[in-house]
């Protein structure tokens, strides 16, 4: 499975997965502090959804996103 | 497995994730994994293709991973706000050996023309 390659589309699209199929889906973040490299994931093992970035600023996007994630999660 | 994940209080698993981070930086395995799941207080496989009981009170699982260690906290949908608050507070502490900021195509041309 190939990353998406703009945060606003990978946003998106798990936002879209989550409220699709909220009880299967898992959300996966991966750091690498030597490469510097953040690699996220959602899947619900049907659809596969993956961002990999190295930069800082998409930190703060992670922050709103898992927070928007956890959210939902505890409210279904 | 047939043996019960154990899950930690939140705020063990707060500080064990963040030194998972710190050691990753300077030794053993470099990359730490953290999962977040729906969790309906099950304990034992159900068929397949069941979904969670009506009235269920759902919480979420983090699950954080370091090499072979691994650590779980079941999060309860009134910790939520607290947990998620701290949580960021570490991964904005811990993640910073990204880049400040992509350059655009023109910065580079800039760049490239006065050297």
């Amino acid at each position: 499975m190939t990353y998406f390659t703009s945060w606003d589309e990978f946003a998106k699209a798990a936002e879209r997965l989550h409220s699709a199929n909220p009880e299967k889906c898992r959300f996966v973040t991966k750091y690498n502090h030597t490469k510097g490299q953040l690699v996220l994931k959602l899947t619900d093992d049907i659809v596969c959804l993956q961002y990999s970035t190295n930069q800082l600023q998409d930190v703060k996007k992670l922050e709103k996103l898992s927070s928007t994630l956890l959210r939902s999660i505890v409210t279904q | 497995m047939s043996t019960v994940e154990q899950h930690i209080p939140n705020d063990q698993f707060l500080q064990k994730l963040t030194a998972f981070y710190r050691d990753s930086k300077i030794r053993g395995p470099r990359s730490v994994y953290v999962t977040m799941k729906p969790y309906d207080g099950r304990t034992k496989a159900v068929p397949k293709g069941s979904t969670f009981k009506e009235g269920d009170e759902v919480s979420c699982i983090f699950r954080a991973k370091w090499g072979s260690k691994k650590i779980a906290t079941e999060v309860k949908a009134k910790e939520v706000n607290k947990f998620h608050t701290q949580y960021s507070a570490i991964i904005i502490a811990q993640m910073v050996n990204l880049e400040k900021r992509k350059k655009t195509d023109e910065e580079k041309k800039k760049t490239a023309t006065k050297a």
